[in-house]
């Protein structure tokens, strides 16, 4: 029996599901952030529209 | 308070743990470069081909480290999960939580490099093994773990329920390890005796690459730890100010809208 295919096949699981472990937490964190920042635009936002307003400078989320 | 406690909690608060795993990941990073791609080359072109195996031994170099990652994470997910639930540590309890994908992930790689392994050694990709089956049992255990972390909301409860759901699950732990002398299994016994080199019943030529992808996947899980620890401190603390310094500083102030 021919073994390449079975080493093969074993090498590119273990490359593919290491590789997908790696990103997964990159992608996370890219999202993340990028919801973040828009979370403080649209506070920014609000706080330029009515400063005096104290709703508008609440830190929690919405 | 006594100073190592002191250094405990100071390190466990998640400013200081986003500070500290940002400075200890690229090293993590390089140190899995250094022993895994070694290990790799050594596996695939300089081992000789087994015996009785012949080439498809060079899956060993992934199927051993990967089984020894998959028990070894779930320990750490218990151990760490068990600190989470007695003194409420709050990093013990995010470190549980991103363990458990990583555990999973390295319980997958064991089981499909095992089938593939099987195939050509035994004749077929699966047979009901008492290796096997235990195996398979821990991937449902780390399923089962990150199924109750996502459905319950409240992630300081679902941290406790995964908790307990690990440490019922580390009773699977001595059975897969012990599963090839209590049972007549198809699953081969034990070659590499650590504390024992001189019952170890496998060659040095095939030793070297081993135990360098066993320490190349430590490091990565290390890596893959902190990175996605990082993350879900991130999210958890999104509210608190040192986050938006913190995204504030990376996008830079202009980008949202906002002078300094």
């Amino acid at each position: 029996m021919n073994h390449f295919p079975f080493i093969l096949g074993s090498y590119a699981v273990f490359v593919v599901l290491l590789l997908i472990d790696a990103l997964s937490p990159w992608f996370a964190r890219r999202t993340l952030v990028r919801e973040l920042a828009q979370r403080l635009k649209r506070e920014n936002r609000r706080a330029a529209q009515s400063p005096t307003d104290p709703e508008s400078s609440s830190t929690t989320s919405p | 308070m006594h100073p190592l406690l002191l250094w405990f909690h100071k390190t466990g608060s998640p400013p200081e743990f986003y500070r500290l795993s940002g400075k200890f990941l690229p090293w993590l990073i390089a140190l899995t470069a250094l022993t895994g791609l070694p290990g790799l080359y050594l596996g695939l072109f300089e081992a000789p081909a087994d015996y009785l195996q012949r080439e498809s031994v060079r899956i060993m170099y992934i199927h051993v480290p990967s089984a020894w990652m998959s028990m070894f994470i779930f320990a750490f997910m218990a151990v760490v999960g068990a600190v989470g639930l007695i003194w409420r540590v709050k990093i013990a309890e995010v470190l549980a939580r991103c363990a458990a994908p990583i555990g999973a992930t390295f319980t997958a790689i064991t089981l499909i490099t095992g089938s593939l392994w099987g195939k050509p050694t035994w004749g077929t990709y699966w047979v009901w093994d008492a290796r096997l089956t235990s195996e398979l049992v821990l991937l449902f255990l780390y399923f089962g773990v990150m199924a109750l972390h996502n459905a319950i909301e409240d992630p300081r409860r679902a941290a406790r329920a995964a908790a307990i759901l690990a440490l019922v699950g580390l009773i699977n732990l001595p059975v897969i390890h012990y599963s090839v002398e209590w049972w007549n299994t198809l699953h081969q016994g034990q070659s590499i005796r650590l504390f024992a080199s001189d019952k170890s019943s496998i060659d040095p030529s095939m030793l070297t690459p081993l135990i360098l992808m066993a320490f190349a996947t430590k490091f990565w899980f290390g890596a893959s730890l902190l990175s996605r620890a990082r993350v879900q401190v991130l999210e958890q603390e999104s509210g608190k100010d040192w986050v938006r310094q913190l995204v504030r500083k990376e996008l830079g102030t202009d980008d949202l809208g906002k002078t300094p």
